[in-house]
């Protein structure tokens, strides 16, 4: 991603552009990441969506105020054997969406790990967002709203209850991602200025000196 | 001003009769007169007409008067800039507004001035002009960092113009008045009180002249006058009050005394006792001699070559005397740097002061614009004849070598690449002209690759042509210890920072190392030729080690960490391709026995495999030698370890695993046998191979694990976790180009298809692997260990109920690691309770797949059909190690220097960081951390950027000598003012205001000093001068010398009469007959006097700058005119002696 990351860089940070961002999704097998991503990208809903073998592409625009934020998605697997390929997706990402499924309490221990691993090893401007899908099926629920709430703000994390089923929150949390995005990425640069500006400062210093004589 | 009078007649026409009678008769049109009044405008109207409009763009225009700047204001606050440009006929001006920003107090009083409303007008008239109230104001008499203007008038704001061009300049009188004039139309028309100055002659002259009008009828004039030499009668406060008071016209009796400002300033550039510290490090002997684990090849250089502080700048200053008070004529001066009430100091540093890391760091990063390859560099050194071959200085050792060499002239004799490779055929140079010497070559080849210390091809029983490692004394590293680790020495935060924030590689790695050693090998040999040199030699010990299955030492194991720089992970790459290699062909070729020598690890982990064969259950794992079949024809399949715990079987495998247990040492001698084992391995093996038998009915193969409480659903025997091929390492460059192939294939229905199906490898591997150890297995199976949520169990009552993911379940899973196993294996875990009816349970369970896996066509059906049962190990390979190998090696060998420099600068900028910090943590420099910080997170972030920027790279190299020099001032300084010849009784106890007066000294511009003269920093700023003055006046400690001294010091008394006469050609001798050198004849007691007493000349060198600023308030031009500040500023300097007067006359009472 290398080559598409550099001059994405420049379009975060301007406005009334197009800015491209990849994003990935991890979380235990089985929770809706691929029907996320459908529902997101055309709007659809399969019962049965097939359990994705690596990882899937997809790509969806969304409209931000001025701004046009493509979102490059990949759809991961959540089997355990591919585990290891994930950093091959998550590498150079902007953002995650870490999902679990609300009627299964392991599934959100598995995020847990992953939130983990994404802060310990992603790009430290990583935006993480939280997915408790299958929201639809609140009756059967075993995670806990306020549980996963508290855990998101503690780490920071995006969070929203979400359904492939229903498209409830699917839009949203996308929307969030986007908006949160660009902050980040500007926040990221300032700081290069800075250690030139000490080398600035210094060599002021030293010329005033100089006239004042 | 008669050319004023035009203008005001036409200009605004308030006094012209003649507009008069035309705004009346033409009243309705009065805007159509004066469009056309405009078009007709010349030059030098739309010239006044434009500076009109900025001022009032500007919001000049009645400018309310500004409150008097507070005390150091000018120094402290900031200033703030607007300019324009204005142009009169073809001569471009810049106009521009300088004036001193109130901040916060502006915004407080225009809340008051709204507040009040109506009391404001009654203020304005009250209020002084703010250009009367600057020249008065004592507050900011000497600014240390001000506009010249500014400092030499006390001027809060001013309007200059100055010429746009370097090369157009006003240089005539009457040029320069009609500017002054129409300005002053152009201020008049808007009632503007603020100074301006028009420049005059060359730019850097600073000449300037200028106006200002100020309301309720004065102007002040600005004079000045600049002499390269000033004459000798008005060198001192004498004349130069003479000269003010000759230009007040002041022959009034009523004269007010003038009120005097004084500083002066003495410069200090020898320091005597505290002279640099720094010692340059010995390069000629780096690395040359010593063994000492060649500890300065990883030694970075540090510090300055000259001294970073270049002079200190004592500033004494008398505010505000009145002139009655002080003297200071030819012969005699009040003037005593040791009396003034106020010292402050100033540091002037070291233009470039030649930082040794900066330029160390700066060569190699240098060598990035080049363009030659490695080949190119190295060709041109290569002999073609063997001719002119001994040269007179030839060393006698090389000599010797190329007697005993079996292979003469090869250079790079300890390369143990040379030893194998044929590559190593292109690196013969004739021994005097290899850019790196042997010897030195070898020391660093053995640094970089500390295992080769003891000669490997001894024991393979080859010719050993690198007689002369073994020639040297020191043998202490042992193979054994395989990785040598340098001892970080600053195990501090930062360096702890560097590691996890920064993209390049541990400080003890092979590329840390390498990128050190190329560094030194730039400075050192000549810079390109050497660098070259060494990476085609470290090529060939890449290729050497590939080909022989040695791994790499300082690369870490496993697959490429990501989060270290590209080359490291190349390296991590190679090393993979190496274990792998091993292990597919170490079993099959018996122990060789440097390979066992080398990879402790592994022969160690078949040691522990000695034991019975029903603890090898919990063993069996991970022996990367394991004793399977495999010879050359295997290269083609995945080769894993054996499955042991086919102990159940009990088969013929046992002998073999029961040779496992043997002790290394005997290895060897049974190497035989073991082979032959291994044979009668592989025909069983290869028996198998030849016939695929039905899923049902063949023989279990590949097993690792059974899965507790897990049996298959048709036959009901125990599942098994089998043995699966490790997914393939992969560097970042190579993910992303994977990721970029997937991406490309786009976002259709075809081509997430094609995708899937090309990332079915993997599974389709996993499953053969399965069904090779679960003889008569289904889908079933597979998915509940594979993707155990997608089995869904349907409990007795008939509802659906998902498999319990218990203990066993999970850690069963594919890509779980050896620790887990035990627990997975040991039938008395946790589980037992309910073992027995799980057993039940799970043979009578009930369940099926998820409705997504029974998806007609899906996938994982496909797959699960084209699946033949085949063990891992006899599977193709998913990763090809000799392929990916080659693609390291060619990636390496095709590097041109250019791009090794490149790739390697993260390691570099981490090295120089970290010796930055513990520099500057050494010389606890202020502000340090911060420094720091800047330092890491800057350093972050570049090596994190994708791409290898040079000149970000050089902007980095920039901060880090900055932070360099900081560290160098901060330790030069500190060594100046703590030296022992300074110390005296009285300084005890005061050491922490020293430290803090060192430390405001490096951080703020100026620096008072308390105390003055009197106080403990000024009492070693004291005996610095004194000291540099005895040395410049070769005055010996003892007392000695006083006579010559007392008839020296009398000379310039005598020398001083004509020194007036001949109006001083220098300076120089100006100041000092006139100014300091009394202050040895005639000074007052001083607080120093033991000091004095055995000194004979005078304590301070002339002083290099004086400045005086002479104040009175007297009426001018007649008696009878307002009484109106008036000031005059005059700064004495060698060879540059300026004079600004501003001049304020009453324009009403003339």
């Amino acid at each position: 991603m290398a080559s598409r990351g550099g001059p994405q860089r420049p379009n975060g940070a301007s406005q009334g552009k197009i800015c491209q961002f990849k994003l990935v999704l991890l979380g235990e097998s089985a929770v809706g990441k691929s029907s996320l991503v459908l529902r997101f990208v055309k709007g659809q809903f399969h019962e049965y969506q097939e359990s994705t073998i690596g990882a899937a592409f997809l790509t969806q625009t969304v409209c931000l105020d001025d701004t046009t934020v493509k979102f490059e998605i990949w759809d991961t697997a959540g089997q355990e054997r591919y585990h290891s390929l994930a950093p091959m997706y998550y590498r150079g990402a902007q953002a995650a969406i870490v999902v679990y499924d609300i009627t299964n309490p392991d599934t959100f221990g598995r995020a847990k790990t992953w939130v983990k691993e994404l802060q310990r090893q992603a790009s430290p401007n990583i935006v993480i967002a939280l997915a408790g899908n299958k929201a639809d099926l609140a009756s059967k629920r075993m995670v806990e709203f306020d549980e996963a709430q508290a855990y998101a703000e503690e780490n920071s994390l995006l969070f929203m209850e979400t359904s492939a089923k229903t498209a409830m929150n699917v839009n949203d949390i996308f929307l969030a991602i986007a908006k949160k995005l660009p902050k980040s990425e500007t926040s990221g640069t300032p700081q290069p200025r800075q250690g030139v500006r000490l080398n600035n400062e210094q060599g002021g210093q030293q010329s005033e000196g100089g006239c004042c004589k | 001003m008669s050319e004023t009078v035009p203008t005001s007649e036409r200009n605004r026409g308030k006094m012209s009769s003649n507009s008069r009678d035309s705004m009346i008769s033409v009243e309705d049109e009065a805007d159509v007169f004066e469009i056309t009044d405009f078009t007709t405008a010349s030059d030098w109207e739309r010239f006044i007409a434009r500076l009109e409009e900025i001022l009032h763009e500007w919001k000049l225009v009645n400018h309310k008067p500004r409150p008097p700047a507070m005390k150091d204001q000018y120094a402290t606050g900031t200033w703030t800039e607007k300019s324009e440009e204005v142009v009169f006929a073809d001569f471009r001006f810049t106009f521009t507004y300088l004036y001193l920003k109130i901040g916060e107090d502006t915004d407080a009083e225009t809340g008051k001035q709204t507040q009040k409303g109506e009391d404001e007008d009654s203020d304005e008239d009250y209020k002084t002009p703010t250009v009367f109230l600057d020249l008065m104001n004592f507050d900011n008499d000497f600014p240390s960092r001000a506009h010249f203007l500014c400092r030499w008038y006390g001027l809060q704001e001013i309007l200059t113009l100055t010429p746009v061009s370097e090369k157009q300049s006003i240089d005539s009188e009457s040029r320069a008045k009609l500017l002054l004039s129409s300005a002053s139309i152009a201020l008049g028309n808007s009632t503007c009180s603020i100074p301006f100055f028009v420049q005059l002659q060359s730019r850097w002259r600073k000449l300037f002249t200028g106006t200002s009008l100020v309301k309720g009828g004065a102007t002040v004039e600005f004079e000045m006058s600049h002499l390269k030499r000033l004459p000798s009668q008005f060198c001192h406060l004498a004349g130069l009050l003479d000269v003010f008071k000759s230009k007040l016209g002041c022959t009034y009796i009523s004269m007010p005394p003038v009120s005097v400002s004084v500083r002066f300033t003495y410069i200090l550039s020898d320091w005597i006792h505290g002279s640099w510290p720094q010692i340059p490090p010995d390069f000629s002997s780096s690395f040359c001699d010593g063994e000492v684990g060649y500890g300065d090849i990883d030694f970075l250089p540090f510090g300055a070559c000259l001294d970073p502080i270049n002079e200190l700048h004592l500033s004494c200053t008398w505010p505000c005397l009145s002139e009655d008070m002080i003297v200071e004529n030819s012969l005699y001066s009040d003037l005593d740097p040791l009396q003034a009430p106020q010292w402050s100091v100033r540091l002037q540093m070291t233009d470039n002061p030649q930082c040794l890391l900066g330029d160390f760091l700066n060569d190699f990063l240098k060598l990035s614009e080049r363009h030659e390859s490695t080949e190119e560099i190295l060709k041109k050194v290569l002999p073609e004849t063997d001719s002119d071959k001994d040269k007179a200085n030839s060393e006698i050792s090389n000599v010797l070598q190329r007697l005993t060499e079996p292979v003469p002239a090869l250079s790079s004799v300890p390369s143990l690449g040379n030893v194998v490779s044929s590559a190593s055929a292109k690196m013969t140079f004739r021994p005097e002209d290899a850019p790196i010497p042997d010897e030195l070559l070898g020391k660093i080849l053995i640094y970089l690759f500390p295992d080769a210390k003891t000669p490997r091809s001894a024991e393979e029983g080859k010719p050993n042509p690198s007689a002369k490692l073994s020639d040297d004394p020191s043998t202490s590293v042992s193979e054994a210890s395989g990785e040598a680790k340098a001892p970080s020495e600053h195990i501090s935060d930062v360096a702890a920072e560097l590691n996890k924030k920064l993209k390049s590689s541990p400080t003890d790695s092979l590329t840390h190392k390498l990128s050190l050693a190329l560094c030194h090998v730039n400075h050192q040999f000549g810079g390109l030729l050497a660098v070259a040199h060494l990476w085609q030699e470290f090529i060939l010990e890449m290729r050497f080690r590939w080909e022989n299955k040695i791994l790499l030492c300082g690369i870490e194991k496993g697959a490429p960490n990501l989060g270290s720089c590209i080359l490291h992970q190349k390296l991590q790459m190679l090393n993979c391709c190496i274990e792998c290699k091993v292990k597919r062909e170490s079993s099959g070729f018996g122990y060789g026995p440097d390979s066992l020598n080398i990879h402790s690890n592994p022969s160690d982990s078949v040691l522990e495999s000695t034991s019975t064969s029903d603890t090898q259950n919990s063993l069996h794992k991970v022996g990367s030698l394991a004793s399977s079949s495999g010879d050359d024809e295997d290269d083609e399949f995945f080769e894993c370890e054996e499955d042991d715990d086919e102990d159940e079987a009990g088969d013929e495998d046992q002998a073999a695993t029961q040779k496992k247990a043997l002790e290394p040492h005997e290895a060897q001698r049974q190497k035989k046998e073991s082979k032959s084992s291994a044979d009668d391995d592989v025909i069983s093996t290869r028996s198998d191979a030849s016939q695929y038998q039905d899923s049902r009915t063949h023989r279990p193969e590949g097993r690792m694990v059974p899965m507790k409480n897990y049996f298959l659903l048709c036959s009901g025997e125990q599942l098994y976790i089998p043995i699966t091929q490790e997914p393939s390492p992969m560097t970042e460059d190579m993910l992303e180009e994977h990721a970029e192939v997937l991406a490309k294939l786009g976002t259709t229905a075809e081509g997430s298809q094609i995708r899937a199906r090309m990332q079915s490898a993997c599974l389709v591997s996993d499953m053969e692997s399965f069904k090779a150890a679960n003889p008569g297995c289904i889908l079933e199976d597979f998915v509940r260990w594979y993707s155990p949520r997608d089995y869904i169990v349907t409990g007795e009552n008939g509802e659906e109920v998902p498999v319990e993911e218990g203990d066993g379940e999970t850690s069963g899973n594919p890509g779980c690691d050896t620790n887990e196993e035990g627990e997975v294996n040991s039938p008395d875990s946790k589980g037992d309770v309910d073992g027995g009816t799980a057993n039940k349970k799970t043979r009578s369970v009930q369940g099926k797949l998820s409705q997504r896996m029974q998806i007609p066509g899906n996938m994982w059906v496909e797959a699960w059909q084209s699946a033949r049962a085949v063990p891992a190990r006899r599977q193709k390979r998913l990763f090809d190690d000799t392929r990916e190998a080659e693609k390291v090696l060619h990636y390496l060998s095709s590097m041109r220097p250019a791009e090794v420099v490149l790739h390697l600068m993260p390691n570099i900028v981490h090295a120089a960081v970290s010796k930055v910090a513990g520099e500057a943590v050494a010389a606890s420099v202020p502000n340090a951390h911060s420094m720091l910080n800047q330092l890491v997170s800057r350093a972050a972030t570049l090596t994190r950027s994708f791409s290898l920027d040079r000149h970000k790279y050089r902007e980095m190299l920039h901060c880090l000598e900055l932070a360099e020099t900081i560290s160098a001032r901060t330790t030069s300084l500190r060594s100046k003012f703590t030296s022992n010849h300074l110390s005296s009784p009285a300084q005890e106890g005061k050491e922490e205001e020293i430290e803090g007066f060192v430390t405001s000294l490096l951080t703020q511009g100026e620096v008072s000093v308390r105390g003055g003269a009197c106080g403990p920093a000024g009492a070693i700023i004291h005996k610095m001068f004194i000291a540099a003055q005895r040395s410049n006046n070769m005055i010996l400690d003892d007392e000695e010398g006083l006579d010559i001294l007392d008839s020296l010091y009398k000379k310039p008394l005598s020398r001083h009469a004509s020194d007036r006469r001949t109006s001083n050609s220098s300076n120089h001798s100006a100041t000092s007959s006139t100014g300091t050198r009394k202050n040895s004849d005639l000074s007052m007691p001083s607080p120093t006097q033991e000091v004095r007493s055995s000194a004979s000349c005078a304590d301070f060198p002339p002083a290099s700058v004086r400045e005086y600023i002479l104040r009175a308030m007297v009426p001018r031009p007649a008696p009878y005119s307002k009484v109106l500040p008036q000031r005059m500023y005059c700064m004495l300097t060698d060879g540059d002696n300026r004079l600004a007067g501003a001049f304020t006359s009453d324009s009403t009472f003339q």
